[in-house]
């Protein structure tokens, strides 16, 4: 019994050391991990989907815009313009979606008087590599330019994208995301243009 | 000087993963260039170090029959801390190294030394031999490293060697071209050793 006492503390003693070092180092490293993941992942991302733009919408990004998704329920995006002669005519935010290993990280442009899809780019995923991960490749992201919520789905289910060939979990969770974040911008449309308004 | 053994072997006697073929799973997937084995063996070493240091102070407290989880406990938290150092700032290294900084985890290395040495051996010793036994790691990943780079790239730490007229020898950054590297390297050391004896 002893022996039982003693195994049990050497291990919680242990995993509480490991989890206050591990929750220190994890605020520490917030901020860094945050600027890294903008230059190196968001950033290009935003600069891909849109066109045609004369600003810097890295730049001129606001910072945690809340957006209400649903009843009650908000969330807060970094919302990036996309102006041109200094008027905004496109906004571009990051969209979660589940594809079939996890989650899919997805950065959609949104035409402000249109609300259609200026473009889309899968940021970060776990997807199988030459499956699920193929949709990554033009191919299957430039099927995106220009659609609007009424397009939003597999070419079998009426709609006008072809999944990638052996993946159709994975481009059904894009597919999914994509159109709530489309429905998310006509839901929350003035909000979105009074907070890139305000200074 | 029994400190000054207890590092060094780790460089050349009892090197990784040449002398002691330990960790081979990493040697193969990020030695595609010379500085993604060089920043593979600095994490390795730095996990290790951190390790043997943790485990060698505890070896007393830490009851024989937890010894391995608790020593997966602790390895793990370092490697955490590393993937975390890496991803905030060196991010270009954390995305070509990608999975395999996790796996740092189970790399046989750090649990072998660990249960091998640092759970019997004095602190000071067990950083010694973490010290000596990761740098040796990284020295091996960074040479092999650089022969498949100068072979299947012709650069170096991304400096162009040959003109642009050198045909790549393309296989030497592919997967075989790994273990085609390797076994030759482990065959010329084990040439040497032999000599040297």
């Amino acid at each position: 019994m002893r022996e039982i006492v003693k195994m049990m503390i050497v291990l919680t003693a242990i995993s509480i050391f490991s989890g206050v070092t591990l929750a220190f180092f994890e605020r520490k490293t917030r901020e860094p991990i945050q600027y890294q993941r903008l230059s190196f992942i968001k950033g290009p991302a935003v600069l891909a989907v849109f066109s045609n733009y004369d600003n810097d919408p890295i730049r001129d990004h606001k910072k945690n815009v809340t957006l209400e998704e649903s009843e009650g329920l908000t969330t807060q995006k970094s919302i990036f313009p996309a102006k041109k002669n200094g008027k905004c005519f496109a906004i571009a935010y990051e969209v979660m979606g589940e594809g079939y290993h996890g989650t899919i990280d997805i950065m959609v442009g949104i035409d402000m008087k249109s609300g259609n899809l200026t473009g889309m780019r899968v940021m970060t995923h776990t997807e199988t590599p030459g499956l699920g991960a193929r949709i990554v490749e033009p191919a299957f992201n430039e099927q995106f330019v220009g659609l609007g919520i009424q397009d939003l789905a597999l070419s079998n289910k009426g709609g006008k994208i072809n999944a990638v060939s052996g993946a159709t979990i994975s481009s059904k969770g894009v597919v999914e995301a994509v159109k709530k974040s489309l429905e998310l911008f006509t839901r929350t449309k003035t909000e979105i243009t009074k907070a890139l308004e305000s200074g | 000087m029994s400190l000054w053994k207890d590092f060094s072997k780790g460089l050349w006697k009892d090197i990784a993963p040449f002398r002691i073929v330990l960790g081979l799973c990493p040697v193969l997937a990020v030695t595609t260039a010379a500085d993604n084995g060089l920043g593979m063996g600095l994490a390795t070493t730095f996990v290790l170090t951190c390790s043997n240091a943790l485990v060698s102070s505890l070896r007393k407290i830490i009851p024989r029959k937890v010894r391995i989880a608790s020593y997966i406990l602790i390895i793990a938290t370092f490697v955490v801390m590393v993937e975390l150092i890496m991803q905030a700032y060196f991010y270009s290294l954390y995305m070509i190294l990608g999975i395999f900084i996790p796996l740092i985890v189970v790399n046989c290395i750090i649990l072998g030394r660990a249960e091998a040495f640092a759970s019997k051996k004095p602190v000071l010793n067990s950083i010694a031999d973490g010290l000596g036994m990761g740098l040796g790691f990284t020295m091996s990943l960074t040479v092999l490293g650089a022969i498949r780079e100068i072979l299947g790239n012709g650069t170096l730490f991304g400096f162009s060697l040959f003109g642009p007229d050198f045909s790549p020898f393309v296989f030497m950054v592919k997967p075989p071209g790994a273990f085609v590297c390797l076994g030759i390297l482990l065959g010329a050391m084990n040439i040497i050793s032999r000599g040297k004896v």
